[in-house]
């Protein structure tokens, strides 16, 4: 009888070890080489990082050329070709990952008293990226957007002007967190140390562009929204404007797509900095012997030498490229939203009656911080206090409101060179400065128009595999048009 | 592993507790009857007891408390005043008898016998009313004593059971008749052994000589032809490539098709490792092989083929694609030593490419190169056949020198480039048995050098296997077989510009000589880069080495006559270490390339069974019940360099850009419990039940809402028709129904259920994390079922003269685990999801005739057919398009999973072709004709129908067939005349198409027989043509003569090439094996140490007596996977010669 229970005893032990192995397979399905839980803060700090460290091809390849910047031979957007590979590349790098970390840590932080204001900043560039995707694109997924969690798997998309509304109303109440909390420092910050106080002026900030944004739409809002952001408290100088240093672990985006040989400086723009007398120019470009992925060395800084390239064949060929050694660094410093644009944003408003104030110590605010701004870069390039003061002699805010609205927006788009391409191609937009005359030449899609300077990014051709029904239903707002024809127009370029 | 190591010294503690301690016994019985004192004593000891059971007074009551007392007195206390008495023999055979009887012990001795006089070695000799028994010798002869007037049992497996009464000393001659059928003994799930009339479903045994006469380095494959229902696709893909084996049809979509191997009780690792397709994986381009081919065909015994989901049902998850159970050797079980020696030796030789032209040579659309012609453009070197007539005149050569114009055949080339492939095997195997078990060990060693140049192929394999008895009770069989298997210069297989060996016979010109590639500079670097097959003989090395040790322990227990238990653990540890390197001077990689991967695989299993036999009246119960810990570890990690600072160095400081380090570890466990019951009825009615509940690592979650387990019943039923019913066994010997319904399923892919975070470099201060999954992890999934229902018969006609086995089964599988693209504002890049079904329905047929039997001759005939059709039933919303596999290879609902989809040739409403106008000279006049592309959709009336504006609507994306064959059949003959064998093979796979990539590019040099139509200008297709476009169509009888050169290469652009012209008819029919054999008669070896000796000559893959597919083999293929179908242009297939000597001493 003995040995029998022993033998019962053995099966019963293979049961107990059966049925206790089970607790363990949980954790044993978690991958081995990943990490199981992490502190939002890291996410949020990766979504940052992500935010200027993708590729930025649809800037340079689409925004640089619309916004004649420069030109390249390999770049679609030059001749307003449309190539789906880059088009689509914002969406994509936007999306997935950083909307998704953003998603994700959001719930998370909701209630969690001692993450408040790391919630508000989180909601915060949650409204940026979504603004700059928004005007790309016009009606994106957005209330349903990075909600797989949820099985949401073909979001809706929402119209830009609901996605409007709500990025406004994020925005305030981002601030009133912020204000509320504004000892508790902001996790995985990248910009202001955790100091809530950066985070509330960048919302005000946020909310002078979106409220500029809507001057042709609905003046009335934007004059409020432009009111209560500078009544919030904007940026005041380039130590508020959030800058991504950047490493060689992880590149600003621009690395990639720089160092080829193909970044010629336009005529528009280097005739423009020629006559202006600008001190930007030999920091922005140089004379090469040929591209830097050829091994291309600086032959001249000499401004009087620059020739940009021009879309009549019959000038002289292009020499100046962008300058490698500053803006091709893979530590090259991100200026995610400089400071500069919004004191042009300030003075543009003070002319239209939005705000009360000076219009020109705003526009001379502007471009004096931008000129010292470019001392951030690698190399330091310095522009001194007395070519500042020369700058503005000669270039004085004067005449008409309009010719002073055109005056703020194309030094606004000298400002932006580089980093902010797809912001002065929506102020470009919003504005119609600087007055750029577009490429005669230029591809003519199905339904593209000829000679016109695209305003609206075509919806990525997977959205029309994976999110078909959603996406055709928002491409009818835009005349089922998903190419560059002039006809498409985001609902605040009305 | 711990656990298991636990569970094997706690059995084995008890059991030696049990094996020594044979003659005392502790025992406390009251009222208890003689019986159940007897049986009490037998489970304690080694002692058997033997009584007439009408001469014990059943009804006398024992009472007996006894504490360690020898066996004798507790006998003296049970039998005192009882009226009987006892009396001991040899081997504790104690009889029982009436006092005052007279019990003599007679000594039998005995030679058992097959109806060829064949002694019988291990029959078993049984004394009748009692357990004890012995087993014949090597002679067949065996010693025993038992009671005088004692009755012998002698029963041997698939022989008819004698009783034999012995009257006084004897010595017996005994003859066994084989049995009239379905007594055959077959090795089922769990390797649980059973008569074949126990069995509800259908169930394929095959002996180990199937595998190791005819062999191949990868035992599996010689199965082809041979069982109905299991295709076996060997591409020639180089030694130790992976089989492509499928089990009545596909199982699954996403997972693997391939069957769940079972070696000695013990699941191994079988990975089929999709070959990686190249535009994705940068270096891929070979088969990586599926490491079954490290098991020596040599230790195989027997093969079990478990096809349908009832016969595997016991295997739940895992067993969807079904189960091969492989059972090795053990050692004899006859005294003394036994050595077995077998020596192969297999010559192998390349069969050259067919289907290729000879009459148009080297030159562009119609004419030869001449200096104007860009020639040191690679692809000029060797340039395309879209020359002129081959007339022996002399023309510009690839090297720029004036040449003869004369073709090259592909024999030509062959026996330049390929040698002859030579493959010796040597295996010894030792085998000793003693009294209470026996040990073989066995040595091998496999080195091939096959037909490709410094490509190789060797196999160590060193098995030691021990069983052992300890006191009856405690049965001990442990298995170590450890092997290295080392695949040297894995052929590469897909036509990248590192060279392939195939791709130079497509894609070059017929006259321009091979040797013309085989040449270098002084520095050792080829001239020529392009399509050069000597450029990956010595500038790409591609090596594995692969380590494994398989080992298992089964321990069974004797609780009681009835009640066995039964513990089975293994390991199956494989680490395979690889080797890639591109040197220098080869066109794709110029800068060199090292890359080096370590793939560690493990997987260990622990199950416990606990038996219960019984048999009350005509009812017998076989049941058991137990617990199954599975436990899988898979983890790569591959480190690579590029640009070689020294181009001859293999060396990661030689290197200088470093790769990124890839690792994966993905890894699962499965805890199951099962049961199985079966009831008989009559021996001629059985009702068997089982169930297995899986619990998966896979499908559990720290997230609500996952279910992580998933119960498979099954249920199936034999009846015994001719026995239940008594009919007249002269014609119909034996019948049998069978009815089963099973459900298996698969493991689901590991960590996909919980979301995984990874650390991202600092910046700025600041450290950053963010989610890795790619695909989303969603709460609800369901592992992948098959459910299968099976009807069958097995009829033996005539006293087996003529067997017939007839299955019929219906499959269905569900919840198909996809990853499914989702749109990347969902935040990810896909997801899981349980997305769609597909059904399998078909029949498979086996029919066995002796149409001969004589003393001295025979001839058997077997032929197997098997047909199957596959449909993809369902697929959720999103995948309306289907999944795509590899390139055309895609499922779609509707359509058999693995179809090929493409651009038609366009064809009207007759069936015949509608060419396409157009202009070779630029001009805008049209002045040639092709074959158009882009099938047209035909209203009732036959005209295509049209969008609104008159534009013809045009399908890029049709059907063009199913990679699967409809139906595969195989018919051995096998011939003996006295000590001679000889037996052949043919067997076929018919219907079923492939995508021949390699057709296209041999079209596209102008090297097709096709492309020989209309080359002199003077074909002019009779048909319609559209002298206008797709957009504006204008359909005019044609005048117009036809181009080929347009047809396949259109200077290069391929502009008119429809997907179509690449797709084949895969029907073949191979003769695929033959052997003769000769036994040396027993006689002539009387005198010598060798018991026995048989010589062989073997040939395998002959030729095709049918085959559709121009140039290449049908079972080529890139993809052994669910892409299986399309093709790059396969190594050519490779015909073998051999020699096997098989000696026992």
């Amino acid at each position: 009888m003995k040995r029998r229970l022993k033998h019962i005893a053995s099966i019963l032990f293979i049961t107990l070890v059966l049925v206790s192995c089970k607790k363990d397979l949980t954790s044993y399905n978690q991958n081995p080489d990943g990490v199981s839980s992490v502190k939002p803060g890291l996410l949020f700090s990766n979504a940052l990082v992500n935010s200027s460290a993708q590729d930025m091809e649809p800037r340079t390849n689409y925004c640089h050329a619309f916004m004649q910047y420069g030109y390249s031979a390999f770049w679609s957007g030059t001749t307003y070709s449309l190539s789906d590979a880059i088009s689509s590349r914002y969406w994509n790098n936007w999306y997935n990952p950083v909307v998704r970390n953003l998603e994700f840590i959001l719930p998370e932080l909701k209630n969690d008293p001692s993450s408040a204001s790391t919630y508000a900043a989180v909601r915060i560039w949650r409204v940026f990226v979504f603004q700059k995707l928004t005007d790309f694109y016009g009606d994106i997924p957005y209330s349903q957007a990075g909600q797989a969690s949820s099985m949401v798997y073909m979001p809706l998309y929402d119209t830009q002007q609901s996605i409007y509304a709500d990025l406004i109303n994020e925005l305030r109440a981002s601030i009133v967190i912020l204000n509320n909390n504004g000892t508790q420092a902001v996790q995985g910050d990248q910009f202001y140390s955790g100091s809530a106080a950066g985070w509330k002026k960048l919302a005000a900030s946020l909310l002078l562009r979106i409220g500029m944004r809507l001057i042709k739409i609905d003046p009335a809002q934007a004059a409020a929204l432009v009111q209560e952001a500078v009544n919030e408290g904007v940026m005041t100088g380039n130590a508020d404007m959030p800058v991504l240093k950047h490493n060689a672990a992880v590149p600003n985006g621009f690395y990639y797509n720089l160092g080829d040989q193909h970044f010629f400086l336009h005529k528009t723009l280097v005739t423009h900095m020629k006559v202006t007398g600008d001190p930007r120019l030999n920091i922005y470009g140089a004379v090469y012997d040929k591209g830097a992925n050829e091994g291309g060395v600086v032959l001249s800084t000499d401004t009087s030498g620059y020739t940009g390239y021009s879309f009549n064949s019959a000038d002289p060929l292009p020499n100046t490229r962008v300058t490698y050694s500053v803006y091709h660094p893979q530590a090259t410093a991100f200026f995610e939203f400089p400071y500069a644009e919004v004191a042009f944003l300030q003075a543009e408003a003070v002319l239209r009656g939005f705000i009360t104030g000076d219009a020109n110590a705003f526009y001379e605010a502007g471009i004096t911080a931008n000129m010292q701004s470019l001392a951030l870069l690698p190399g330091n390039p310095t522009i001194s206090a007395a070519q500042i003061a020369a700058y503005l002699a000669k270039n004085k805010l004067a005449g008409t409101i309009d010719q002073q609205i055109n005056l703020i927006n194309t030094e606004f788009w000298v400002a932006g060179f580089v980093f902010d391409a797809d912001e002065v191609w929506a102020n470009w937009r919003r504005t119609g400065y600087p007055a750029l005359v577009p490429n005669p030449a230029t591809i003519t899609g199905p339904t593209s128009s000829p000679g016109v300077i695209p305003r609206k990014m075509p919806y990525p051709q997977s959205e029309f595999t994976y999110n078909p029904v959603n996406v055709n239903n928002a491409l009818k707002a835009y005349g089922g048009l998903n190419d560059f024809n002039a006809a498409a127009r985001v609902w605040w370029d009305k | 592993m711990k656990l298991a190591i636990a569970l094997i010294l706690f059995l084995s503690l008890q059991a030696a507790t049990n094996a020594y301690s044979q003659t005392t016994v502790t025992i406390n019985l009251k009222s208890a009857d003689f019986k159940k004192a007897l049986a009490a004593i037998e489970r304690q000891t080694s002692y058997h007891f033997v009584y007439s059971e009408r001469k014990i007074p059943f009804n006398k009551k024992i009472d007996i408390n006894v504490d360690n007392e020898p066996v004798t007195r507790v006998l003296d206390q049970i039998f005192a005043n009882s009226g009987f008495t006892y009396t001991e023999l040899q081997n504790h055979l104690v009889v029982i008898f009436p006092v005052g009887d007279q019990v003599k012990a007679v000594k039998v001795k005995g030679k058992v016998v097959d109806e060829g006089e064949k002694p019988l070695i291990g029959a078993t000799i049984k004394v009748k009313g009692s357990s004890a028994g012995t087993t014949t010798d090597a002679n067949g002869g065996f010693f025993i004593d038992i009671p005088d007037a004692g009755t012998l049992t002698i029963s041997y497996i698939g022989y008819e059971t004698k009783e034999i009464t012995v009257n006084g000393d004897a010595q017996l001659a005994i003859m066994l008749s084989p049995s009239p059928g379905l007594t055959e003994v077959i090795v089922t799930a769990l390797g649980i052994k059973k008569e074949e009339r126990r069995l509800g479903y259908s169930i394929t045994q095959l002996g180990g000589d199937e595998v190791s006469l005819a062999r191949e380095p990868t035992f599996v494959n010689t199965l082809e032809g041979k069982v109905a229902g299991l295709v076996v696709q060997s591409p020639p893909n180089g030694p130790g490539g992976s089989s492509r084996v499928i089990l009545r049809g596909y199982s699954s979509f996403g997972g693997s098709n391939q069957p769940l191997y079972v070696i000695d009780g013990v699941p191994i690792n079988s990975v089929t490792r999709e070959n990686p397709d190249d535009g994705a994986k940068p270096y891929g381009g070979f088969d990586p092989g599926d490491g079954l081919s490290s098991i020596n065909p040599d230790d195989i015994e027997s093969v079990s083929v478990l096809k349908g989901a009832s016969a595997a049902a016991l295997y739940g998850g895992g067993a969807q694609a079904g189960v091969i159970l492989i059972s090795t050797k053990k050692g004899l079980k006859k005294p003394g030593w036994d050595v077995f020696f077998n020596s192969n030796t297999v010559l192998e030789k390349m069969v050259p490419y067919d289907g290729l032209q000879y009459q148009y040579g080297r030159g562009d659309n119609g004419r030869v190169y001449t200096a104007a012609d860009n020639i040191t453009n690679d692809i000029f070197q060797t340039g395309e056949s879209w020359g002129v007539k081959i007339q022996g005149q002399q023309v510009l050569g690839a090297d720029g020198k004036m040449e003869s114009y004369v073709a090259q055949t592909a024999t030509e080339r062959f026996d330049k480039f390929f040698r002859t492939g030579f493959t010796t095997t040597n295996s010894i195997a030792l085998s000793k048995s003693g009294e209470n078990g026996s040990t073989r060990v066995s040595l091998s060693d496999t080195k091939d050098n096959t037909p490709i140049p410094g490509s190789g192929y060797e196999r160590y394999n060193a098995v030691i296997r021990s069983t052992q008895d300890y006191g009856g009770k405690l049965h001990t069989d442990f298995k170590l077989d450890a092997s290295r298997t080392l695949r040297l210069n894995i052929p590469l297989l897909r036509g990248d510009d590192r060279g392939s060996f195939s791709k130079y016979f497509i894609r070059s010109a017929n006259t321009t000589d091979i040797s013309f590639l085989d040449q270098k500079d002084a520095g050792g670097n080829y001239l020529y880069t392009y399509t050069n097959p000597y450029v990956d003989i010595e500038k790409v090395k591609n090596d594995q080495t692969q380590n494994r040790i398989l080992a298992s322990g089964n321990v069974t227990y004797d609780i009681s006559d009835h009640l066995h238990a039964n513990l089975v653990t293994g390991i199956d540890w494989l680490s395979t270490a690889g080797l890639f390197a591109v040197y220098p001077n080869n066109k794709a990689d110029n800068g060199g390339v090292l890359q080096t991967s370590t793939i560690n695989q493990q997987r260990t299993d622990v199950r416990g069974v606990l038996t219960y036999d019984n048999s009350f009246h005509d009812f017998t119960l076989n049941t058991f019940g137990g617990g199954e810990l599975a436990n899988s570890t898979y983890s790569t990690l591959t480190l690579s360099g590029i640009n070689f600072v020294d181009p001859t160095l293999l060396n990661f400081n030689n290197v200088t850009v470093g790769q990124p380090i890839q690792t994966s570890v993905p890894r699962y466990k499965v805890n199951s419990v099962f049961a199985e019951a079966q009831l008989g009825y009559k021996n001629c009615l059985f009702l068997e039940l089982t169930g297995r509940n899986d619990w998966y690592s896979s499908l559990a979650s720290s997230r609500p809402n996952f279910t992580d387990y998933l119960f498979y019943p099954s249920a199936n039923l034999s009846f015994i028709f001719t026995d239940a019913l008594q009919i007249n066994p002269a014609i119909l010997s034996s019948g049998k129904l069978r009815v089963a319904i099973g459900e298996t399923g698969s493991v689901p892919p590991p960590q996909q259920t919980d979301l995984s975070f990874s650390f991202t470099p600092v910046v700025n201060g600041q450290p950053g994390a963010t989610i890795s999954n790619v695909n989303y992890p969603p709460s609800g999934l369901k592992p992948e079922t098959t459910t299968e229902t099976e009807i069958g018969t097995q009829l033996d006609f005539f006293g087996e003269r003529l067997h017939l086995d007839f299955a019929y089964y219906y499959k269905k599988s569900n919840n198909f685990l996809l990853p499914i693209s989702l749109p990347a504002e969902t935040g990810f890049s896909g997801t899981y999801q349980n997305a769609g079904s597909m059904t399998n329905k078909g029949v498979e047929l086996l029919i066995n005739v002796k149409a001969i039997k004589s003393k001295t001759f025979s001839w058997d005939l077997t032929l197997n057919y098997a047909r199957n059709k596959n449909e993809v039933t369902s697929l959720i919303p999103s995948l309306t398009n289907g999944v795509s596999y590899y390139y055309n290879i895609k499922a779609q609902v509707g359509y058999p999973l693995g179809s090929i989809f493409g651009v038609p040739e366009r064809r009207g409403a007759d069936g015949q072709f509608l060419y396409k106008a157009i202009s070779t000279d630029g001009s805008a006049v049209p002045n040639a004709v092709v074959i158009d592309k882009g099938g047209l959709s035909l209203d009732k009336n036959g005209s295509p129908i049209t969008d609104g504006n008159g534009a013809l609507l045009v399908n890029n994306n049709a059907y063009l067939g199913s990679a699967n064959p409809d139906w595969s059949g195989g018919i051995t003959n096998t011939f003996r005349y006295k000590s001679f064998s000889f037996s052949f093979l043919i067997d076929g796979q018919f219907g079923g198409y492939v995508y021949e990539d390699g057709y296209r590019w041999a079209s596209f040099f102008g090297n097709t027989i096709a492309s020989l139509k209309g080359r002199d200008g003077s074909y002019i297709p009779n048909g319609l043509v559209n002298i206008g476009t797709d957009a504006a169509p204008n359909y005019v009888k044609n005048t117009l003569p036809y181009s080929p050169y347009q047809q396949y290469n259109a200077g290069g652009t391929l502009a008119y090439y429809a997907d179509e012209m690449s797709v084949f008819s895969r029907t073949f029919i191979k003769f695929r094996q033959v052997s003769l054999g000769y036994t040396i008669p027993k006689n002539l070896l009387i005198k010598s140490p060798v018991k026995s000796l048989t010589i062989s000559l073997i040939a395998r893959n002959l030729f095709f007596i049918k085959k559709n597919l121009p140039i290449f083999d049908p079972e080529s293929s890139d993809s052994i996977g669910n892409g299986f179908g399309y093709d790059t242009g396969g190594l050519p297939t490779s015909r073998t010669y051999g020699f096997n000597l098989n000696a026992n001493f």
